[in-house]
């Protein structure tokens, strides 16, 4: 990264308590040698070198290829399937059809609600009605050509409105609508009292595709003792192996799942490698041989999750000073053709319900009412995607702040500083906020960082000729850490060695995101070791700890807490041998940089970790520890959404700069700042990366991105047609984190992952409105949506 | 997706790459940059068996300017080079402009302004600036050449009048006369690295007393091929251009096109951006003429 980079680095720490890690962990004392350090990322030499090996990368010899017939029709029956013809074909090893799956005809990362293969019936166009599998992937193209499929169309919705209508095509026996959560706090009614203005105003977004870099690659291998092996990348190997094992129809511990180092996933890749993974496993059973099933870009467009569309219908009050009293939402949130992520997983896991509990925004608000409601439709089905149901919400009521502000004439940073979260604030939950509420910090540092209160006196015209206006524009945001879900949990082990070495088992993924980095910086930070004394085993079903999904900014606070309780083991050993070779209390003692020695006498004789490593060996000492933690217990009440659902947040502001040009529509991000809130920086640079990746993300969303959908038919399939930002489109991006300790986190460390992208787009769209009147909302706001808005509005600003 | 099998040729003069193009008129394609072609044939849309590729032989690469002839680009020019290319960028900046905000680095280092006309898509960036030029290409056969104007060229989305067996040689453009100006202005989605979903070119030349002698203006992407707006033109001729001309001039653009709706913007748009593109493209075009000498 460059100089200029070094330099704008800025990390703050707001507030340093000492953290409920007992004496592994001394902050302030011995100080901390590699959390919060800048290492390099230890895939940073392979992937700059080319020397990485992605899944598409790995040798295809002794492999079939499998190939996946998908529906046509985005609803219809099945009449008749003829495979025969594909059968006959040289080259073709297999060809399956719904009955051909050995368990159950079904997967699903919440429930099992899509078929490995359509048996009866389609619900979107990509669904899978014929598996085959061949010598290679011609032969097997060829073939799906030679299958017959005979289907009667079904009239198809595609609105989730339509679909709740009464006599609306069923796309599901259980029916159209998944669930209808509510949340009830305080008496909306009442609110609207006292409120001085009351605006109602509906926000739409469309579908939007991951568009990671890697398309989707997967197989699975048969083992001589009747192991299904299956590899590729993915974010969640132990949902793969609970997918997998129903439905081959055998236990758990019969399917070992392996990660690919990821090349992208966003969230994607939560649930696309259980599709992949379970077909290729059904075909390699059928053929007793290995099956790989590799997807062309359009191929993921079509067959793979996206993120959620969603119709919000908001109605909010406010005081004529700026104070909210009242908040009320109508939710529908499109499921698609089936249920992935979507779904609740008491007591507040899933993507639907995170985004009704983050709906109202990081605002204290006494009286709120949301209904959302989730339901299917023959489109893609919705799944993971950054921010889970939090980037739609924010979209909502970002931009709801300030159409208030405005109607109010207030200043929009002025509006959001009156209600933002602080300590002690109950949320739209009334979940108490007791700790680590860093928001109104990155308020206060992200307006003077951008200094708003110049910029946005100057916005205005551009230029003499008048076609180019400036604007600025700020959003807020909070993301929880974790997934609310009973089961969320992770372990770790971690074995010493005899020469200081060490070995760290972990389940959670890498995907670009660090964490093969940042965990095992956790690791020698908490031994006492050197980063490179700490070797890493990849995830592998078989070898490693339960650790659930990389998913939710869960993994470094989670699997942090889990490897230092795994230390804490291994330094129980450790401990009682070093203070027997020194004499001294272990309470005394301090491990660090390979060396171990008394806190009260660093002078004095130090002893080498290698030294204890072989002298607790020799004893017969245990050196293997295995650390599980599960975060505070989640609650939310089913009838009113109330409860605590996640056990801390992470916040965050973002402004932005951007010149339109009023007569073309056209947007150029100029200028960004965004400040965070983290808890605490394991790795800067990383986060950063994070960060520069995250706001990208959100800029796409805000200015360009769509899944264009004709009667149910992806209409931008490749990257040519579905457009994401370039480093082009990126502005000069300045973030600024804080540290505003979670009590519960290793270090004090909360999630990030998400974060970035939330509160980006609302900033770019508060940004164009501010800069030319016309506001967007139904996205993406690209040249031809601002042009339209501005004409709506009879034309710019003439000010 | 499975990599198509073909037999990949390297002639090395044009008399060979004549011959092979001959032999296989029906099952073969040429390549020069591959940009275009090479997608295609990954993506299975084509029945190719031979590939003939022009990048062997001598000469086709050359980019030649002369004060009387006008500028000639060989079939092989890359749209890089011809981007930056000075005399291209002095004499024919619209045309420069094309080349260096089109597509990608990476396809502009490969891709040639031969082949992004020979590809004949209606969003063709070079092509508006070419049709401003008054360009024509070169298309040679065996014991033949003929010189076809391009207004003349383009016959539908990914059609032209070249027959199977010709080979386009060059691209000749002619002089600008002393006092004109050109310019091309595009619109896309996305602002960079994204297929134009708007194009217009212009060109004006101008008599010592700042009146339009000549005006040429030309759109891409709001019809079934690249096209001249003769109505606005017309419309130009003989005046000085004042705020209601222009605007007049560009509503007469609006008038030739003949937009679509797809992925990149409605049809309704595309008609609106026609009359701001056309308008600042004519201004532009008119403060180069009266500024320079050239």
């Amino acid at each position: 990264m460059s100089q200029n980079s070094e330099e704008k680095r800025q990390v703050k720490t707001l507030e340093r308590e000492r953290l409920d890690l007992g004496r592994l962990v001394k902050v302030g004392e011995a100080g901390l040698r590699i959390v919060g350090d800048s290492v390099r990322r230890t895939d940073d030499v392979l992937k700059a070198t080319g020397k990485l090996k992605y899944a598409a990368d790995y040798p295809q010899e002794g492999f079939l290829h499998g190939k996946i017939l998908r529906s046509p029709y985005p609803h219809a029956l099945i009449r008749s399937i003829d495979v025969s013809k594909a059968r006959e074909l040289p080259g073709v090893v297999c060809a399956l059809t719904g009955g051909d799956v050995p368990g159950r005809n079904g997967f699903g990362a919440i429930l099992p609600d899509q078929p490995v293969i359509c048996q009866d019936k389609v619900r979107y166009i990509g669904d899978g009605v014929a598996l085959v599998a061949a010598e290679s992937e011609r032969i097997a193209q060829k073939a799906l050509e030679l299958i017959r499929v005979e289907y009667e169309e079904l009239p198809a919705v595609f609105d989730p409105r339509d679909a709740l209508a009464e006599g609306a095509p069923k796309i599901h026996e259980t029916g159209n609508q998944i669930s209808l959560d509510k949340l009830r706090k305080g008496d909306v009614e009442a609110g609207f009292a006292q409120a001085d203005v009351i605006l109602e105003r509906t926000y739409q977004v469309p579908f939007l595709e991951h568009a990671y870099m890697e398309p989707d690659c997967c197989w699975a291998i048969p083992q001589p003792d009747g192991t299904m092996m299956v590899e590729g990348p993915m974010q969640a190997p132990f949902a793969v192996r609970r997918n997998v094992a129903p439905v081959l129809g055998v236990p758990i511990n019969m399917v070992r799942a392996r990660q690919i180092h990821m090349g992208g996933g966003f969230g994607g890749k939560e649930d696309s490698p259980i599709d992949l993974c379970c077909r290729a496993a059904v075909l390699a059973k059928h053929t007793g041989r290995p099956v790989r099933i590799s997807l062309e870009r359009e191929e993921v467009t079509l067959q793979t999750c996206k993120r959620h569309p969603m119709i919000m219908e908001l109605k909010v009050g406010v005081t004529k000073d700026g104070k909210l009293t009242a908040f009320k939402s109508t939710v529908y949130d499109e499921q698609g053709a089936y249920a992935s992520l979507g779904p609740k997983i008491p007591p507040a896991g899933g993507s639907h319900v995170h985004a009704m509990v983050m709906s109202p925004g990081p605002y204290e608000i006494e009286n709120c009412w949301v209904d959302a409601y989730l339901c299917y439709t023959n489109h893609p089905y919705g799944g993971a995607m950054r921010g889970f149901g939090a980037p739609q919400v924010h979209i909502a009521h970002e931009q709801m702040m300030d159409e208030l502000a405005a109607e109010l004439g207030m200043d929009p940073v002025d509006i959001r500083r009156k209600n933002a979260f602080k300590l002690g604030s109950k949320t739209a939950t009334s979940q108490v906020l007791d700790q680590s509420v860093g928001l109104r910090e990155t308020l206060d540092a992200c307006e003077e960082r951008f200094g708003w209160s110049q910029r946005s006196d100057s916005a205005g015209w551009v230029d003499a000729a008048k076609t180019k206006r400036r604007g600025v524009g700020v959003a807020m945001g909070w993301y929880r850490t974790s997934i609310g879900t009973g089961g969320d949990a992770c372990g770790a082990n971690v074995h010493v060695h005899e020469d200081g070495s060490v070995i760290l088992y972990s389940g959670i993924t890498e995907m670009g995101q660090g964490a093969f980095t940042v965990l095992p910086q956790i690791c020698a930070e908490a031994l006492g070791v050197e980063l490179e004394d700490v070797r890493l085993v990849k995830p592998d079903t078989d070898l490693v700890p339960e650790s659930g999904p990389t998913v939710g900014s869960r993994s470094t606070t989670l699997m942090g807490n889990a490897i230092i309780l795994a230390c804490r083991q291994v330094r129980e050993s450790l401990d009682q041998k070093a203070a027997e070779m020194l004499g001294v209390e272990p309470e005394r003692l301090v491990f660090c940089g390979r060396k171990v020695f008394d806190r009260d006498n660093p002078d004095g004789k130090a002893l080498e970790f290698r030294q204890v490593a072989a002298a607790a060996m020799a004893s017969g000492m245990r050196l293997i520890g295995q650390g599980w933690w599960a975060p505070p217990k989640a609650s939310l009440d089913p009838e009113t959404g109330q409860g605590s659902p996640y056990f801390v947040y992470t916040y965050s502001t973002h402004m932005a700069e951007v010149e339109v040009d009023v007569q073309t529509g056209e947007v150029t991000v100029t200028d960004y700042v965004a400040a965070f809130d983290v808890g605490k920086a394991i790795n800067p640079k990383a986060l950063e990366g994070q960060i520069e990746g995250g706001v990208a993300m959100g800029l796409g969303y805000a200015l360009m991105e769509k899944v264009v959908l004709e009667n149910g038919m992806p209409q931008n399939m490749s990257l040519q047609n579905y457009l994401i930002p370039t480093m082009l489109d990126m502005p000069d991006l300045k973030p600024l984190v804080l540290e505003q300790t979670n009590q519960h986190g290793p270090y004090g460390a909360k999630g990030i992952g998400e974060m970035p992208n939330i509160p980006a787009t609302p900033a770019v769209i508060n940004a164009v409105a501010n800069a030319c009147g016309g506001r967007v909302r139904s996205l993406p706001a690209n040249p031809e949506a601002v042009f339209w808005a501005i004409r709506e509005l009879g034309g710019p600003p003439q000010d | 997706m499975p990599t198509p099998r073909f037999t990949f040729h390297q002639p090395q003069n044009l008399e060979q790459a004549l011959d092979l193009v001959g032999m296989y008129r029906t099952n073969g394609k040429i390549l020069a940059g591959g940009t275009d072609l090479v997608p295609k044939l990954r993506a299975g849309l084509m029945d190719v068996h031979h590939v003939v590729s022009l990048n062997r032989v001598p000469g086709l690469n050359r980019i030649t300017f002369h004060e009387d002839d006008g500028l000639v680009i060989g079939a092989g020019a890359r749209l890089a080079d011809v981007a930056l290319n000075p005399e291209v960028m002095k004499h024919y900046p619209g045309l420069a402009h094309a080349c260096s905000v089109m597509a990608t680095t990476q396809i502009r280092n490969m891709g040639t302004v031969a082949g992004n006309i020979v590809n004949s898509a209606p969003s063709a960036d070079t092509a508006a600036p070419l049709l401003a030029y008054k360009a024509a290409v070169i298309l040679v056969e065996r014991g033949g050449r003929r010189h076809v104007p391009l207004t003349e060229f383009f016959s539908g989305p990914g059609l032209n009048v070249m027959e199977p067996m010709e080979i386009m040689e060059a691209i000749r453009v002619p002089s600008p006369p002393r006092r004109s100006g050109s310019a091309y202005l595009r619109l896309s989605a996305r602002s960079k690295v994204d297929i134009a979903a708007v194009g217009v070119a212009g060109f004006l030349a101008l008599d010592m007393d700042g009146v339009i002698i000549e005006a040429r203006l030309a759109l891409a992407a709001v019809a079934p091929t690249p096209l001249r707006c003769p109505e606005a033109e017309a419309m130009l001729a003989g005046q000085k251009p004042d705020p209601q001309l222009l605007t007049r001039a560009a509503a007469a653009c609006v008038r030739a096109c003949r937009p679509i709706d797809d992925v990149r913007a409605t049809a309704a748009y595309r008609r609106k951006m026609v009359q701001v593109l056309a308008g600042r493209v004519i201004e532009q075009c008119y403060q180069t003429a009266e500024r320079g000498d050239a």
